[in-house]
């Protein structure tokens, strides 16, 4: 058939499926040599890639590669051919709203058949399912790699049964949504006053609860969970080396101004968390971790971190990562000053402006902020209409308040506990439980001479009865802490905290404080220890349940032979004595920013000595692992990593561990759908909860 | 009468009063421990964000630096912005405060003054009778129930069992001050206003009691009676009066006392006046806020009593100032 000088020929006119016999001669002039032996080889059909579904109102569309070389395509619907068609594509209109069909695709070439597709699921859509929001209005960013195409098709964050892609109502409860029937009304809350409207200068609850409303971010949390699903970007793709975060944005998000939120101002946003001028005081997890941004076009924005950072998404979540209006802050805020010793004069706070389900409406100092849904939010417009909240702080105040019928939630404290539960069983209120990412502790100053001794730390711990004091203060409602994470923590090795190698035993401390030499021998039922009596005060914020603890505990402790003083500070005090490390043990706690175990580890990290690490622990080991763990991205390997630093951290007792809280809240029955948990009620949106009537 | 000269000298040892004031006061506060910067960023603040932060402030001033600004602002009426309220204005703080405060103080004392006073006086003239007994047991009742408790008390029956009023009142602050809100909204903050003049009004019909027994038995009672005048007129024009001096001068004081109480009953409502401003701000060590409070109340003090100071002398003419 044809004749070449070189040894080897590619023959491109096969026809998938057959099969061909070849040989060859050698060629010399007219002269043609010997014939070879004569091969037979079967053209195999190239498997069909990359099947994707589109929907439009009543039709689905189906596309996948092009295989060269294939002349027909074959389109099954649940298993049964229904076309043959020469182009990549069919688009099938005998569809019904709301049902689900399975494609698949195959190559025909001749009376042959082969290279089949995987199977594509898809849910037609159409008025009653829409897809509003999600990644078909607009095709998958051109860049996006097949993984994360594949993830992003498949995965469904909210667990509604309805895939990412095809999940309008993404976080919302259900694909059905009788929107008429559980419209309106006003969910009226009380808590302290928010402190400030910016959400980079946020750093407590009270503040966060306005910015989760108002404003989104890339991504955010599945309601109830501390699992990451897309929020602003709705898809996005890492780099093998974990350093560079490509970010595609969603289109046609609009701003309440209805500015449209595209790159520039997520870019704008991030530069001015870094700005020094704005002095954020979570300006660190930008300069910390993030080498450079980039708005590579309207719709991508890619962050590149100095080192692999693993929880860098759940990092995201947090209210400084929050998208503003470029435009419509900048025209409102002024640098002042002069260069090095800069500030902001921020003027736009008074009307703020995001992208969120819910959009300001007013603000009285001191009184009471009231927000309005916003009806063009990018999956559809909360049920609910209004939100407002009362400013008052005291929890008896908002219980009370509560009781009165004047607001719609209440936490309940532990001394009205026993009357909700009556409330509970009589069907008058609903109560929810869940647990929070929290640890409460004793904390030892490390840097103390006597307290480097990590048998005396031990000793002391062992001399305390933590879980008596757990179980008198909340009425059994916390969980005594055995180990530093919260066992509801991503990433905790099951059973770790199980055993307390420091578990209340005044024996076993007697013992170990004799081994360690500190025995009493002046007589007066205090042992010495270096030259010293063995005395500390612990130092703590004014609480009823440290100083119930602190009761209990002098007297364990008196047993033993040790003594503790029992001192009260109200809490600015306690900050300053933390900073400074002048307290010899102090009582605080750590309540998650983001849902990742090194959020918790910075106190024990050597390096963060004495910014976070107040207890001024430095353990090569420990401050190793932790520093494993920021990089690591495999599950696997950073359980272990976690296992190993709380096994060590459970016996060298840094800080002796008290309690995890939960938090328990009172509603109404006629509230539906709150689904608050894991980072907090703060968090929730409020797109998904209703009233019946 | 009143004259200038009193005033001017009265004003003067009023300047002299508020600088021992802001001294003692910017003193307690500065050299208290705990750093308002700190406490502002929280416990997972870093050193640097806290240090910027301070810088921002000025606390990293010379303390006598900082004395001087601090007055020197207050003076010229730039009270700067607050610490815990990030880009409010104190000015805008204490507005949104003080007009609450103040409403229900003077509530308060309307309450207390139009009950207390016609019950003093008739218990004064029925002496021993069950009026008498009456206002005897208000007062002894009403000067022994704490704030806090009576507070609660009102909370649990009006709010919670009867759904009368709302736990916290939800009002404009704009409105309060304005016609009618000043009126229409005595119901909303009902609760507190009873709370708050329950122990004036014992106390001021205790006084009205005494201080009228003690007139009646002047003898230029008895010489009105004597003139035979009509038992009204002798009550009311010669008796009342005269039994009036005591409370009336002690009303000014009294509500100095009422504002003291602000932070009892504040607390007990959730109501966000100058009481608990004055809690939360000294909690959170925001400096701006405390200065400000202090001068303002300060001021008022003053104020209050140069009034009341007058205003001996025009109930009772016999007292001269100088």
């Amino acid at each position: 058939m044809t004749t070449v000088s070189e040894t080897s020929y590619t023959d491109s006119e096969v026809a998938m499926g057959n099969s061909y016999e070849y040989k060859v001669a050698a060629v010399s002039g007219d002269q043609i040599g010997e014939n070879s032996t004569i091969v037979s080889v079967g053209v195999t059909f190239t498997q069909i890639q990359n099947i994707q579904t589109q929907k439009e109102e009543g039709t689905i569309v189906l596309q996948w590669d092009q295989v060269s070389g294939a002349q027909e395509y074959r389109v099954y619907k649940d298993g049964e051919a229904i076309t043959t068609v020469s182009e990549t594509s069919y688009t099938d209109t005998d569809v019904t709203v709301g049902e689900e069909y399975e494609y698949y695709v195959t190559i025909v070439s001749g009376n042959q058949e082969g290279g089949q597709s995987s199977t594509a699921t898809v849910l037609a859509g159409g008025e009653e399912v829409g897809y509003f929001g999600s990644l078909e209005v607009t095709p998958w960013p051109e860049d996006l790699s097949q993984d994360m195409k594949q993830y992003f098709t498949q995965v469904d964050f909210d667990g509604d049964g309805v895939p990412y892609v095809f999940d309008r109502y993404l976080g919302r409860d259900d694909a059905e949504v009788d929107f008429e029937e559980k419209d309106g009304g006003n969910f009226r809350t009380m808590s302290e006053e928010l402190s400030t409207w910016d959400p980079q200068q946020s750093t407590g609850t009270a503040s966060g609860w306005v910015q989760s409303k108002i404003y989104n971010a890339l991504v955010q949390y599945v309601p109830g969970t501390t699992e990451v699903m897309p929020d602003l970007a709705k898809a996005w793709e890492v780099s093998d080396d974990g350093l560079t975060y490509t970010f595609y944005l969603r289109e046609n998000v609009e701003f309440h101004n209805g500015e449209e939120m595209t790159s520039e101002d997520v870019k704008w946003s991030f530069d001015r968390l870094k700005d020094q001028a704005y002095h954020s005081p979570r300006r660190q997890w930008h300069v910390d971790y993030i080498e450079s941004t980039e708005a590579t076009d309207d719709y991508t924005f890619k962050i590149t971190l100095q080192e692999p950072y693993a929880p860098f998404l759940t990092l995201l979540t947090y209210s400084s990562f929050d998208v503003l209006p470029k435009d419509y802050c900048s025209a409102r805020e002024e640098v002042v000053g002069e260069p090095g010793n800069q500030t902001v004069e921020v003027e736009w706070t008074d009307n703020p402006v995001g992208t969120g389900p819910w959009q300001y409406e007013s603000y009285e100092l001191g009184s009471k902020v009231v927000l309005v849904e916003n009806e063009d939010y990018y999956t559809g417009e909360p049920y609910l209409d209004k939100l407002t909240r009362e400013f008052s702080a005291d929890p008896d105040v908002i219980v009370q308040s509560f009781n009165a019928g004047d607001i719609d939630i209440t936490g309940i404290p532990s001394n009205h506990w026993e009357s909700f539960l009556e409330k509970e069983d009589e069907g008058e209120v609903e109560i929810t439980e869940y647990a929070e990412l929290a640890t409460f502790w004793l904390m030892i100053n490390c840097n103390d001479t006597r307290f480097q001794n990590v048998t005396l730390r031990r000793a002391i711990t062992m001399g305390i009865n933590r879980q008596k004091v757990v179980q008198d203060q909340f009425k059994g409602r916390y969980e005594v802490a055995n180990g530093p994470l919260p066992p509801t923590m991503k990433f905790f090795p099951e059973g770790v905290h199980e055993e307390d190698p420091n578990s209340f035993d005044l024996n076993k401390s007697r013992e170990l404080l004799d081994s360690i030499g500190a025995v009493d021998t002046d007589g007066d039922g205090i042992r010495e220890y270096d030259g010293e009596e063995l005395s500390f005060e612990l130092s703590s914020y004014v609480s009823p349940t440290w100083q119930a603890g602190a009761q209990v505990w002098m007297s364990d402790l008196e047993k033993v032979g040790i003594e503790m003083t029992y001192e009260q500070y109200d809490f600015a005090t306690i900050l300053q004595m933390g900073g400074s490390g002048n307290y010899e043990m102090m009582t605080l706690g750590w309540i998650a920013d983001y849902p990742d175990p090194v959020n918790f580890y910075d106190n024990w990290d050597g390096e963060q000595i004495p910014s976070v690490n107040w207890a001024r622990y430095d353990d090569e080991e420990v401050t190793q692992w932790i520093s494993e763990l920021r990089t690591t991205s495999d599950p696997d390997e950073r359980e272990q990593l976690v296992q190993k630093i709380e096994e060590k951290l459970q016996l060298e007792v840094p800080h002796m561990w008290f309690f995890h809280s939960k938090a328990y809240v009172a509603t109404y029955p006629e509230l539906n759908n709150v689904r608050a948990g894991g980072m907090g009620f703060y968090k929730e949106k409020m797109v998904n909860p209703w009233f019946s009537d | 009468m009143v004259n200038k000269e009193y005033i001017l000298k009265r004003l003067g040892l009023a300047v002299l009063v508020m600088f021992g004031v802001y001294t003692i006061g910017f003193t307690l506060t500065f050299v208290a421990p705990g750093n308002p910067a700190q406490a502002a960023l929280g416990q997972k603040a870093n050193k640097e964000a806290v240090e910027a932060l301070e810088e921002q402030w000025g606390l990293n001033e010379p303390l006598p630096v900082q004395y001087k600004n601090y007055l020197i602002n207050f003076i010229n009426l730039d009270w700067g912005e607050s610490f815990r309220y990030r880009g409010e204005s104190v000015t805008g703080i204490l507005a949104s405060r003080y007009p609450k405060t103040m409403y229900y103080a003077v509530w308060s004392l309307v309450f207390a003054i139009v009950m207390s006073i016609p019950l003093g006086l008739i218990a004064a003239y029925k002496q021993n009778t069950w009026v008498d007994n009456l206002s005897v047991l208000v007062s002894q009742v009403g000067i022994s129930i704490p704030n806090f408790w009576l507070g609660m008390l009102i909370i649990a029956i009006l709010a919670v069992w009867l759904d009368l009023i709302s736990v916290v009142p939800d009002v404009p602050t704009g409105s309060l001050w304005s016609f009618p809100g000043f009126f229409t909204h005595v119901t909303d903050y009902f609760g507190i206003i009873i709370t708050l003049g329950t122990a004036l009004m014992a106390r001021n019909t205790r006084m009205t009691r005494s201080s009228t027994l003690d007139v009646l038995s002047e003898e230029y009672i008895t010489m009105a009676r004597a003139k035979g005048l009509k038992e009204r007129t002798v009550v009311l024009k010669h008796a009342l009066r005269n039994a009036l001096i005591p409370v009336v001068t002690s009303i000014g004081f009294n509500l100095l006392l009422l504002f003291g109480g602000a932070v009892v009953v504040e607390t007990v409502f959730g109501l966000n006046g100058i009481g608990k401003l004055y809690i939360d701000s000294i909690i959170r060590r925001d400096y701006p806020i405390i200065i400000a409070l202090l001068l303002t109340y300060t001021i008022g003090v003053v104020f209050v009593n140069l009034i009341i100071d007058i205003s001996y002398s025009v109930i009772d003419p016999r007292v001269q100032l100088r």
